[in-house]
Formats: structure tokens, sequence, C-alpha cells
């Protein structure tokens, strides 16, 4: 029996409360010290995935008392190899943030957001989307999310449920364009064996910056070892350079002049493989017909690498091959970033195929991934198939199908068609393109729902809110690791929900799609999706909890073995009849990018620093305090650039573009190359919800206009040219 | 240790916890007509208390969690959260630190349960108000008096950082509500921490 305590109380006393209180209650001042003296009463350890990045490093949390403790890599992991980096630690801060958002949230007319009941919530959205979609039709609603395993089940479900095929992952501003060029020259991604090769070439990526713990550590064996030669192809001396054997600065946007010329002299110089192109590759006559004019010399016009660098580098790539390759690199100088960003992972793929390295050891790997089982149909029903075309696929067919440009989506909204869009953990309005364009786009649009931890710069243009909990409260569906060896993974629940009003996604998705009328598709528990999962692949969850991750037996990886190309003609295409279908050019040729700086401005280009992920981390106030301590929002600038300019060290700078002008403070350093700027993508936060990242810096989608890659859809993030001036001068 | 009394408590629920028009209405006509003048921290009739859409306004833009600048009435957020703990990380601003994990042991102890709702935040500053309420009509006097030194010492720094983030906020609205909370905050900091009499001295000289 209890009792309230006072008339509007919330605490409930037992009979014997009073009698206790009493008596006398040990430590009612030990606030500080108390659990420390006694110990923790429980501690167990969880295995889960970090959430820091899209790496999804396996970790094991350590957990006192219900509160996490500790987070440590699990060495069985591929990706964490048993370590953990800096942004892996410091997101777990996320989970008792102040600025999470606690409970759902309705834009009301004024713009201020209120809280909001998840039945009100559930109520008013499924109304409207269902409203929507008797009066225009599934096309009219969209979903976008950041692909992680969990919603890469849930979100396809729940937009197909409602017979919709406008799916998209955040591809567009990331490396859609890469993918897209590898799925139709090779059929897919490859990886670099770096651990066995003679030379590997890093163009644009940097893994001291965006870190994957174990290719990381890879990395540095390799440069320690110094029996291979690295070579970083970069505008700037990026953190990966001070470990390598050679930087060569290039003029962004122009790699794929660089790698044209360096193929031109392997087949000038006839250094190819020739029996792996005649048995592996279509349309090897026409490239090399097409590559005759593209010279050391002229490339070297277009990308200022000197032409005798370029033809060395040609060679020396082709003495140490097959053990040579050209690293497929991932957002930063190709994923999206220019007008030729998919061709030049076209050229990247033509070179390795030249190099005859796909398969071979320190070469280009081609591995599978495991799949799992169909799952009972009873429980798990599979919504129909969409009935019309994804929005944005007929003018951007080449972009990879799992991605789809969301992009595509924007420009629905822009134009009016598109009335309903869902994000999931996606900041698209902050970092997909130009953020003005998206809120322009949004405001278009009837229903706006988001659902994240934190109230991000598109929740803020949402017009409901939905809070998720945070990663460590939350099981999710499996998380399957292909490559050479093939492993399945867990995140499982840590904690417990500390804010009651959060749930996880797959409790979201149960409630909101039988509000929606299609719960037939979603009546089933995190707990039994991951027990049907496993149980099609002959696992049970309690056995994946015990290791957090588990080897499968299915990898048919053998080095030596050409892969299978998963292209219409089963080769490597350097010609495709339907690249050429889509209008592009169907042999492998020169693209240039769009903007060039005119007299007085500089090329603008961004990256990753290794203690943030994107926008995501911008919350995180021991990242921030990072951030904040080395002043690393700062514009980078070539020192030569900053003496003709009379910019010294930390001056602050005004910096402008066609769309945007905002002021920083500038970095002057030789590790830039002349003519270019850099900034890192992570700052210029405008959710005045999050408070760390708040105004720190500059927003770089900002400066660059609105446009889409011909073909693939991708945002093109560095199509831009801007003007720097000392603020004050 | 001085009991706040049970209007008062009820009248401070509604003020530290989501509630609707009527009832907000009714603890604060609980002190009479004008709610303001007969409420303690009411100055004598001087400070007048901010109406329903005022008070919703300020709690949902101020106290609600999560809310872009809101300042949620939460020890935890403005007390170092590391501590003994030694392990993820230190520093302030995050829920769930050593002062909810006492507060809970505390309430183990005394067989009292807190509502879900309040699971994020079992040191939210009604549920301080009203546990110390409960010891100090049950407990020996000493150890209330060490459990109000323990846990409302934040009081001074939460009202610096009200004040700070309204001078950042150009909103009328805002302030109107926040001058009648700062007084609010202002007896229970005095009262909780140094007793009636300091506040009414207080009182007596703000009124000479």
């Amino acid at each position: 029996m209890s009792r309230q305590m006072t008339r509007r109380g919330f605490l409930r006393a037992s009979a014997a409360s009073a009698a206790l209180a009493s008596a006398g209650v040990a430590g009612l001042s030990g606030c500080s010290s108390a659990p420390a003296e006694s110990g923790p009463k429980e501690t167990k350890r969880v295995a889960t995935l970090c959430n820091g990045c899209s790496n999804e490093c396996g970790l094991w949390v350590n957990v006192r008392d219900g509160v996490v403790h500790t987070l440590e890599g699990n060495p069985d992991n591929p990706k964490s190899g048993g370590r953990m980096c800096g942004r892996g630690h410091g997101f777990a801060q996320m989970t008792y943030s102040a600025d999470r958002l606690t409970q759902p949230m309705k834009r009301m007319e004024n713009g201020d957001f209120e809280p909001i009941s998840w039945d009100d919530a559930y109520a008013e959205i499924a109304e409207k989307l269902t409203g929507i979609i008797a009066e225009h039709g599934p096309q009219a609603f969209a979903f976008i999310r950041d692909p992680r395993p969990n919603i890469n089940f849930y979100g396809p479900r729940f937009t197909a449920a409602l017979g919709s095929a406008n799916i998209y992952t955040h591809a567009a501003a990331c490396n859609l364009s890469l993918q897209s060029g590898y799925r139709h020259t090779i059929g897919g991604g490859f990886s670099a064996d770096l651990a066995n090769a003679k030379m590997v070439m890093f163009i644009g990526r940097s893994y001291a910056d965006g870190i994957t713990p174990a290719d990381m550590k890879t990395f540095a064996n390799v440069a320690v070892e110094g029996d291979c030669k690295l070579v970083i192809v970069d505008p700037r001396y990026n953190n990966s350079a001070h470990m390598a054997d050679q930087w060569v600065p290039i003029v962004p946007g122009t790699d794929l002049a660089f790698l044209l010329a360096m193929s031109h002299v392997l087949i000038e110089e006839e250094l190819y493989d020739k029996k792996f192109v005649k048995e592996h590759v279509l349309g090897f006559y026409a490239f090399k017909k097409e590559v005759e004019q593209f010279t050391p010399e002229w490339a070297s016009e277009i990308c200022g690498v000197d032409a005798k660098t370029i033809a060395t580098l040609a060679r020396e790539m082709a003495e140490a091959a097959p053990a040579a390759v050209v690293e497929p690199s991932w957002r930063a100088a190709f994923g999206c970033a220019h007008a030729n960003s998919f061709m030049t992972a076209r050229a990247v793929a033509a070179f390795n195929a030249l190099l005859g390295n796909y398969g071979q050891e320190g070469g280009a790997l081609i591995t599978s991934s495991p799949s799992l089982g169909a799952l009972p149909a009873d429980k798990f029903p599979t919504p129909p198939a969409a009935q019309h075309t994804r929005v944005g696929n007929e003018e951007y067919p080449l972009a990879v199908q799992g991605f789809g440009t969301n992009l595509a989506v924007l420009k629905a909204a822009l134009e009016g068609s598109m009335k309903a869009v869902f994000f999931y953990q996606s900041n698209a309005a902050k970092g997909y393109a130009n953020p003005a364009v998206w809120a322009e786009g949004l405001a278009n649009v009837d229903l706006v729902v988001d659902i994240d931890v934190q109230m991000s710069e598109t929740a803020m243009l949402a017009d409901y809110v939905l809070p998720e909990c945070s990663y460590l409260e939350r099981l999710e569906a499996v998380y399957l690791l292909g490559g050479k060896t093939h492993q399945v993974a867990i995140r499982d629940k840590a904690i417990d929900v500390i804010h009651p009003e959060t749930r996880p996604a797959d409790q979201i998705f149960r409630e909101l799609s039988a509000a929606c009328g299609v719960g037939q598709y979603f009546d089933f528990t995190a707990e039994e999706l991951v027990e049907a999962q496993l149980g099609t692949i002959g696992l049970t969850i309690d056995e994946l909890r015990e290791k957090g991750i588990v080897e499968l037996p299915t990898s048919d990886f053998k080095y030596g073995k050409v892969p299978t190309f998963n292209t219409p003609s089963g080769k490597i295409e350097l010609f495709s009849v339907t690249i050429g279908r889509a209008g592009l050019s169907p042999v492998i040729t020169w693209v240039d990018r769009k903007v060039h700086p005119q007299e007085g401005e500089f090329y603008f280009v961004g990256g990753k620093q290794s203690i943030q992920s994107h926008t995501m981390t911008t919350s995180i106030e021991a990242l921030m305090d990072i951030s904040k301590t080395y002043d690393l929002e700062r514009l980078w600038m070539n020192a030569a650039d900053a003496a003709a300019l009379g910019i010294a060290e930390g001056d602050e700078v005004e910096i402008s573009s066609s769309e945007y002008t905002d002021t920083v403070h500038v970095h002057v350093t030789e590790r830039l190359m002349p003519g270019v700027v850099y900034a890192p993508t992570h700052y210029g936060g405008s959710s005045p919800y999050l408070t760390q990242g708040y105004e720190f810096g500059i927003c770089t989608p900002n400066f660059v206009p609105f446009d889409m890659e011909p073909g693939v859809g991708s945002t093109m993030s560095q199509e831009v040219a801007v003007k720097i001036r000392k603020v004050g001068a | 240790m001085p009991a706040l009394g049970r209007q008062t408590i009820d009248a401070l629920s509604v003020l530290f916890a989501r509630t609707s028009e009527e009832d907000y209405a009714s603890a604060i006509h609980a002190y009479g007509e004008d709610a303001a003048c007969n409420a303690p921290w009411g100055d004598g009739g001087r400070l007048q208390a901010p109406s329903f859409e005022e008070y919703r306004h300020f709690f949902n833009q101020v106290l609600t969690p999560g809310v872009p600048g809101s300042l949620p009435p939460v020890e935890s957020l403005y007390r170092d959260w590391g501590g003994h703990r030694a392990g993820l990380q230190h520093g302030q601003g995050f829920y769930l630190g050593p002062s909810a994990a006492h507060v809970r042991q505390v309430c183990e102890q005394l067989d009292i349960s807190i509502p879900t709702e309040f699971d994020a935040m079992p040191d939210h500053l009604i549920i301080l108000i009203e546990l110390n309420e409960f010891l100090c009509e049950h407990a020996p006097v000493e150890q209330t008096r060490a459990f109000a030194d323990e846990h409302f010492s934040w009081l001074p720094v939460y009202r610096g950082a009200l004040a700070s983030r309204m001078a950042e906020r150009n909103d009328d609205q805002l302030a109107v509500a926040c001058t009648y909370y700062d007084a609010v905050l202002g007896f229970l900091e005095t009262v909780l921490l140094q007793g009636y009499d300091a506040f009414e001295a207080q009182t007596r000289a703000r009124s000479a």
C-alpha cells in the first residue's frame, strides 16, 4: 500500500516509510562519495555497435548500477579490432546529454516546438499521411535515412507498407558517385588489400581523419614497416600524409585527369597486365583510343601535378602490380564532390584493371557479404512492391539502387510534388545540400516527420519530431559484415531507457504503422525480429549476446582468384552501354569540374576530422571541447595566399560564395596547396537546441549552390568558388 | 530544518511540473484570489503571478528538457557528472549523475517510489522538494539538514544560469514569468539552505 505524499505530489510513500525515516537514514549527505565507498552493486558487460559514425565498430559496454561506466573495443570485431576511436568514446556522452530530445515535439504555428503525447503525435501524423497518400498517391511520400542496420530494415518496410518506392539513403551527400561508378564498371565496391600491398595510392581519402580503428592500425603498421609505398593524392597534406611516403598535391576535382594520364602511361608504355585485360575487361580498345589524348603533360596543365611525377607514379604502380592498388576512397574527393565524380570512380576502377590487381594479394579485393534467410511469412509478412517508379530514378538512372538520390526528394519538394517526407537520424537539411534550399523545399511539404535522438537542423524544419532512445538503450536488427570473412554482430540494449518518453525504432514503427493502418507488417518486437533473423542462419540471440559477434562459415574469398564482376557483361566495363543510354560518355573519358575559380577566387574543399562525424557529433561536449581547445573550426589557407592578402594566423576573414557569406578564423599553413581553402565539414551548427556546436565555425554546404551530378544525382559538394577577405582590412 | 507546508508544495508542484490550466489556477489561487500577494515569495503583494499562458510559454521554453535554451531544474545537470565513477566522462550537463543515484538510493531505503516520468531525473527540483518535506516531517533534523545542504546547493548556480539565459533572450513573455520563478527559487534557496528567519530578514530588508 502506498500513498501520495502531497495533494499534487509525485512521490509515493509506503506505510513503512515514515517509520524508516524516523529511525534514521544512512548517507543522507553522501551524494558525492557514498557509491564509491560501497562499490557498485551490479555490473554487467553488454555487446553493442558504436554509433559515433557509420562504421558500426563492435564494442563492449561496461555498466555499473545501470549507468554506462566505460566502453571498449571488441577484439573479435574486424572494424574495431579491440580498439575505439575518440568519437566512439565521446559519443556515449550523448546518452546522458542535456541536449537530447526527451519527448515527442510538434511545431506550432508560431514556429515554436511544444511537447505532444505519443498517441496524439501518431494520430495526427497518420491522419495527415494517409490523407496525402489518398489524395496525391504514394509517390508523394518519401523516406530518407542514414543507412544503419536497424533502419535498413524498418525504413524500406514502412515506406513499402504505405505503397511508396521513395526510400533513400544519405549517399547523395556521401559516396553515391563513387559507388555508382564502381557499380557500373566492376559491378560493385572493392577494398584495398593494404596489409599485403607494395604500393597504395589514396586519392582524397585519409584513414587518420575518417577513422576505422582496425584500418588505421593496418595503415600505421604498413607505414612503420616501410616495405609498402604509401602515396597521398590530396590538395591538403592530411593527417595520413604524416605517415605516407609521398604527398601529391592536386587541384580539387581534377583527379580524373591524373588517373587518365596514369592510364595513358601504362597503355602507351605497355606496362598494363595484358592477360588480365584480355580476359576480364570489356571496352579496352575504346578506352585505349580515348586516353591517347590524355598525356601526363595534358593532365599536368589541369591537375597541377607535374607530368614527370604522373608518369613516375604510374610506372611505380605497374612495377609493384598486382600488389599495387588505387584505394577506393569514400566521400572526400569523388564520393559526391564534383560534376566528374562518377567518371573519376570509373577511372580508378579502370586503372586498377590495367594493373590486373583484382582478387590479387595486395590488390583490389571484391569480396562477398553474408545474407539472412527469408523471415517466417506469417509473423513477418512482406509488404507488396510499390506500383510506381521511385522519384529520381528516371532522371538519375545510374545511382546505385540501394541508395537512390535523396536530392530528388528535395527537387520534388521545391517543385511542389512531394507532400510528405520522413527522416530517420538524417541531418539532410544541414549536410546533404544547401541548407537554405532544404528549408525552402521542406516549407513546401505538407508533412515533415523526423525521428532522431537530438534536435538537429533537419528536425527543426519538421512538423513532428519523434524522439528515439539512444543506441545504448535499444536492441536493433542484426548487423552483417562482409569481406574476406563473414560475421554477424549485435547492437544490444546496454541500459534501460533513460527518458521514459523516448522509444526505440521498433516500437515507433510498430505504433506508427498501426496508426496508419499497416500495422500487420510490424507486429513484432525487436527481440522477436533478431531471434527470427538469427534463426535463418542457425544462431540464437543468446549466442550472439555472449560474444557480440559470431563468424559465419560462408565466405568464398581466396587470393589469386579473379572475382566475378557483377556487370551486364560479367567483365570490367570500360565501355558501358548502360551509361551511354543515361546520356553520359559510354567510354571512360575526361569530364571537367563544373565551377572554376576566377581571378581572386579559391577552390573550396571540405573534409573530416577524426574526432567528429559530420554534424552528428557536434552536440557532444567531450568532442567539442577538443574542437574548441584546438580551434579546429579554422579555415586552412596556404601561407603564400595568406601573405598576398595580408592575412596572418588566427585572423578573422570573410568567406563568400555566390550563395553565402560568413566569417571564420584562419589557419595559415604549408599543408595546403595554393589557390585552395579547406574547412572541416562538421561545424556551423544552427540548431540552438544543440548548444555545444551552435554557431561554432562555418557550415560548408551553405556556400555551395544546389545542383546535382548528371546521371547519379550527387550533391557536388565542392562545385563552388569562394572569395576571402580579411575582416577589417 | 523548516518544512515548506502542503500549500506551498502544491503550488511548487504546478510551477515545476507540467499542469493543466485548471490545476494551475486552482493551485495558485489556493493562496487567495490574488495569488501572488499571499504566496510566501510574493513580496507582500508586489509580485504578480504569471498568467497561465505566460506560465505555459515559460514551461515549454525553459523548463522542458530538450528544448533549445531550456534549463530543466534537475540537479545532475548542474553538478559534476563523473565524480567517483571515474568512468565514461566528467563535466556538467548530463542526466543521472551522482545526485540522481543518491536520491534513488534514499528513496529505496525509505520505500518511497518515484514515478516513471522522472526516471531520467529523480533529482528534479520538485522531487527533491517533496523528499525534503517528507524528511522534515519524519527524519531526524540533522539528517534532514544534511540532505538539504547536499541537494539544494546547486540552486544559486541554477538561478544564475536562468538569469544569464533570460538576458540572452529577448522575450517579454518569458521575462515576466522568469521574474516570478526567480522569486520562487530565491525563496527556496534561502529557506532550504538558511531557514525561514533568513528569508524573512531578506524580505524585511527589501521592504525597508
